[in-house]
């Protein structure tokens, strides 16, 4: 690995920023994950795609249609790289034994963590810039710019939970079973949970099922900002979520730890 | 370098943001304003119980109708309209298309007329101006002088696609005029020029205030008749000067020979009113022709003015009488005070409106409704029948009615029909290409590709009385009411929109003899402005009101589901376009609702025909809760 970064200097007399870390490792994670088309190109691809399939040009209903799956488009997108970046990303850093030699360089294992919550939300935007853009343009999709904005904050930060999913999955899976495992967990949770097509669209035992997964609560709360939600109030799906997050946290914590005594 | 890329991101993004388009109309409260729509769509729809056939809408094919374009006049063609646009108007582009497969509906219209929507070019608006046009066939309206409160408020409408229940308005606002002018009569505090030099100020105040052209009241002092005061000479000039400067049309009401050439001659893009002293002589004509002058003639008015009018005559007729309404009437039966003008001075305005067209000025038609004798929407036929009588050919009436007005004044494509555009038309039964009559047998319009159903007003029967009492307590059934014709479902669908609506009788879990009305439904966008819910017919039908003034106030019981926040209480005066709306926030505990009667701004409370209870505020699943609904 070449250092050709110049802002290097090895003046080890100076403590390190932690700042400084925190950026160098976000931004060669960055660097890294879009020279890996496997995983930038699906990311972004297939919010896209789909978003551009079932909400502009099949779309049933030209007046509700495209905003409201633009919306939960978005949700998949940004639970995307969530699940990605730190499920296989760990998992696979785990089978090359990369992950251990981070852990043993001076790097503080927050910077590892904080890297990938940046890297997470750099994709997020870039999926909410296409999504909207293709929205607006095509789709015609017409809101405030204080719905544009909440909408954006909330997709962002509502991928927290799925980064604690992913680095709980990235701590149990095996490299080779990850991305499979990680496909099949996303792609079958966004369909139930009423993100590829709308909720009421779904028999109504899916829809109640849909209650115990986490994206249909976040895209609940986004559709809130355009009024199109089912009405459940917002405190159940910030608890869903809060909840969600807070466990695979636990549980993270309980793989590296377990993993440390391997 | 990288501090610099570190901070680029971030405003492109913003910038990205800011791009984003936000909804039309923004101004307002958007959500009111989709309400108030929405609203006007649920009774001219709901009208509908009067008209015969099914409306059609958005997509459909008018076969073998004469056409009249604006300009053009084509025999036996076939219509389409898709997507609320002409899709096809002149012979020439049918070779391309085969309609004989196609599953949308077909109007025969052998032995029938298509006219674009009429335009009347000189009315002055306020009121019900704009629907009672409409539901005569006008479309737009070119007001020469009403408040600017009431024109901005449809103006800013005029371009929205569902602005399907009333006509378009394009207006002057406030007229130019002199102190104690003409314009100043009418009780109106209005600013008035006392020399030029105020003229400039005026335009730009005009501008500002939305004129979309500028009209001047003036009299020349060499005028024999100098019945008002009026601007001088010098005023009307510097007006046609400012206007001019900031693009604006200005038009000018002249009631002499004298005075329209003075106009004329000071650049004036067009006269009002065909003048009665004298007959026009070729000096005008020859001005005219060089300035590109037209005149608006108001033949309608001028024949009330001097004790002539026949409009009686038309009010009579079957296929006119059903559609006025009371105000309308009393309208057209009030009757200037004898100025005095000799019967041979409307004489002298139809020999020089015929001497003006042959010679080739524009001549546009122009009712000057609601001045007495004359009304919006029917006063133009009227003003057509004069102008035929003046002796242009029918062409040029209809002409003057349509294409014309779209040339001279700066409307869009209003008054053609030309492929691509909205479909706003009027189909007539019979051929006013030989009796221009028949402009008044109207079949269908459309607005923007929405058929409108005319609204009939049954103008000769009392009212019931309604005392206070229970409606309905929801205790047995939905349908039934203890006073009145019942309770129904309401919803888009007759508007063609999606919106679904359920009505269920629910069981209060503790008290099994009571039961209240569960309504359930989804207000789905299909319709530009979609609602959802029930209405409750006081009358017969539509047309026929109620009188509750002995009935001090609306009450119910109602709650929500944690989606349905909002309720809207929808009051319709008989043949009104306009729903008195009333918001209300809802829990979902139940909670005694009231609405006195006597409290709603602009509610006759004598004259009520429908009072309905929707969802219009959002899209998506809705559901809540009525009990005894009753009046106190």
């Amino acid at each position: 690995m070449m250092m050709t970064d110049s802002s290097i200097n090895l003046n080890l007399d100076k403590k390190p920023s932690l700042l400084k870390i925190f950026y160098l490792e976000a931004k060669t994670e960055t660097i890294r994950l879009f020279r890996t088309p496997g995983f930038s190109i699906p990311t972004l691809l297939f919010p896209v795609m789909f978003y551009t399939f079932f909400g502009i040009v099949f779309s049933m209903n030209p007046a509700t249609m495209p905003t409201y799956l633009m919306i939960t488009y978005a949700v998949f997108g940004v639970i995307g790289p969530a699940l990605f970046s730190f499920g296989v990303g760990i998992a696979i850093e785990r089978g090359q034994g990369w992950f251990d030699l981070k852990e043993v360089s001076p790097m503080p294992a927050s910077a590892y963590i904080v890297s990938r919550i940046a890297l997470t939300f750099i994709f997020s935007t870039a999926i909410i810039v296409l999504l909207f853009g293709i929205g607006a343009v095509f789709g015609e999709v017409r809101l405030f710019h204080s719905q544009w904005i909440t909408l954006a904050a909330i997709f962002i930060f509502g991928s927290l939970p799925f980064c604690a999913i992913g680095m709980t999955l990235g701590l149990y899976l095996k490299a080779s079973s990850a991305p499979a495992t990680v496909n099949l967990i996303y792609l079958p949770m966004g369909f139930l949970s009423g993100l590829w097509l709308p909720i009421n669209f779904l028999p109504e035992f899916m829809q109640q099922f849909a209650n115990l997964l986490p994206p249909y609560h976040l895209a609940q709360l986004a559709l809130k900002v355009t009024d199109m939600d089912l009405g459940f109030p917002i405190i159940l799906h910030i608890s869903v979520l809060a909840a969600y997050t807070l466990l695979f946290v636990f549980l993270a914590v309980k793989a590296y730890h377990k993993k440390d005594k391997q | 370098m990288k501090s610099k890329f570190l901070i680029i991101i971030p405003l492109v993004l913003i910038a990205f943001f800011l791009l984003l388009p936000e909804p039309e109309g923004t101004n307002d409260s958007a959500s009111g304003l989709a309400a108030k729509n929405s609203a006007e769509k649920s009774n001219s729809s709901k009208s509908k119980s009067q008209s015969t056939s099914q409306l059609v809408n958005g997509d459909f094919i008018i076969r073998n109708v004469q056409l009249y374009d604006g300009t053009n006049r084509f025999e036996k063609v076939d219509v389409l309209v898709q997507n609320f646009k002409l899709a096809q108007v002149s012979p020439t582009d049918t070779e391309n298309m085969n309609f004989s497969d196609s599953d949308i509906p077909q109007i025969n219209a052998t032995g029938k007329t298509l006219l674009p929507g009429l335009i009347d070019s000189h009315t002055h608006a306020y009121m019900n101006a704009l629907s009672e046009a409409l539901n005569f066939g006008v479309t737009t309206e070119l007001d020469m002088f009403t408040m600017p409160e009431f024109a901005n408020a449809h103006q800013g409408k005029r371009d929205n696609l569902d602005n399907t229940a009333e006509a378009d308005l394009f207006s002057a606002t406030i007229l130019a005029t002199a102190p104690g002018g003409h314009g100043t009569e009418y009780g109106f505090e209005i600013p008035v020029l006392k020399n030029a030099s105020q003229a400039d100020d005026f335009v730009k105040q005009r501008i500002e205030q939305g004129a979309d052209y500028i009209k001047a009241v003036y009299n020349s002092k060499k005028a024999e008749r100098q019945h008002f005061p009026s601007i001088d000479y010098e005023t009307i000039a510097a007006l046609i000067k400012s206007a001019h400067k900031h693009d604006k049309l200005l038009v000018v009401h002249i009631d002499n020979l004298i005075s329209a050439k003075e106009v004329i001659a000071l650049g004036a893009d067009g006269i009002i009113h065909s003048f009665m002293d004298k007959l026009v002589d070729q000096e005008l004509i020859q001005l005219m022709l060089d300035k590109k002058a037209f005149m608006i003639a108001t033949l309608a008015v001028q024949a009330s003015v001097t004790q002539q009018s026949s409009v009686k005559e038309l009010m009579q007729k079957a296929y006119n009488s059903p559609f006025l309404s009371k105000q309308q009437s009393q309208q057209l039966k009030a009757t200037f005070p004898n100025f005095g003008i000799p019967a041979q001075a409307l004489n002298n305005a139809l020999q020089s409106v015929k001497q003006l067209a042959d010679a080739g000025v524009p001549i546009l038609a122009g009712s000057d409704a609601p001045n007495p004798g004359t009304t919006h929407g029917l006063s133009l036929h009227a003003e057509l029948e004069l102008l035929t009588k003046a002796g242009l050919s029918n062409e040029q009436v209809l002409y003057a009615a349509t294409g014309a007005a779209g040339k001279y004044f700066p409307i869009g494509d209003r008054g053609r029909l030309m492929k691509d555009k909205l479909a706003t038309m009027v189909l007539v039964d019979g051929n006013p290409f030989v009796n221009i009559s028949d402009t008044q047998k109207i079949e269908r319009i459309w607005k923007n590709g929405v058929e409108f159903s005319r609204v009939s007003v049954e103008n000769d029967k009392a009212n019931m009385t309604f005392n206070a009492g229970m409606i309905n307590s929801f205790d047995q059934q939905i349908y039934l009411t203890k006073m009145g014709k019942g309770i129904g479902e309401t919803t888009d669908q007759f508007a063609g929109g999606k919106s679904v609506v359920e009505l269920s009788l629910i069981k209060d879990s503790q008290n099994f003899d009571n039961q209240f009305l569960k309504v359930r439904g989804d207000v789905k966008s299909g319709f530009m402005f979609p609602w959802s819910g029930f209405s409750y017919l006081l009358g017969e039908n539509q047309q026929m009101g109620v009188d509750l003034s002995r009935v001090k106030s609306l009450r119910f019981k109602a709650k929500g589901s944690p989606n349905t926040k909002k309720l809207s209480v929808l009051l319709f005066q008989t043949g009104s376009f306009r729903p008195i709306q009333k918001d209300m926030d809802l829990s979902d505990s139940w909670q005694e609702y009231e609405l006195v009667l006597s409290e709603v701004n602009n509610l006759d409370t004598s004259d009520i025909a429908n009072i309905s209870i929707v969802r219009s505020q959002a899209i998506g699943e809705f559901e809540f809760f009525i009990d005894e609904l009753r009046f106190e």
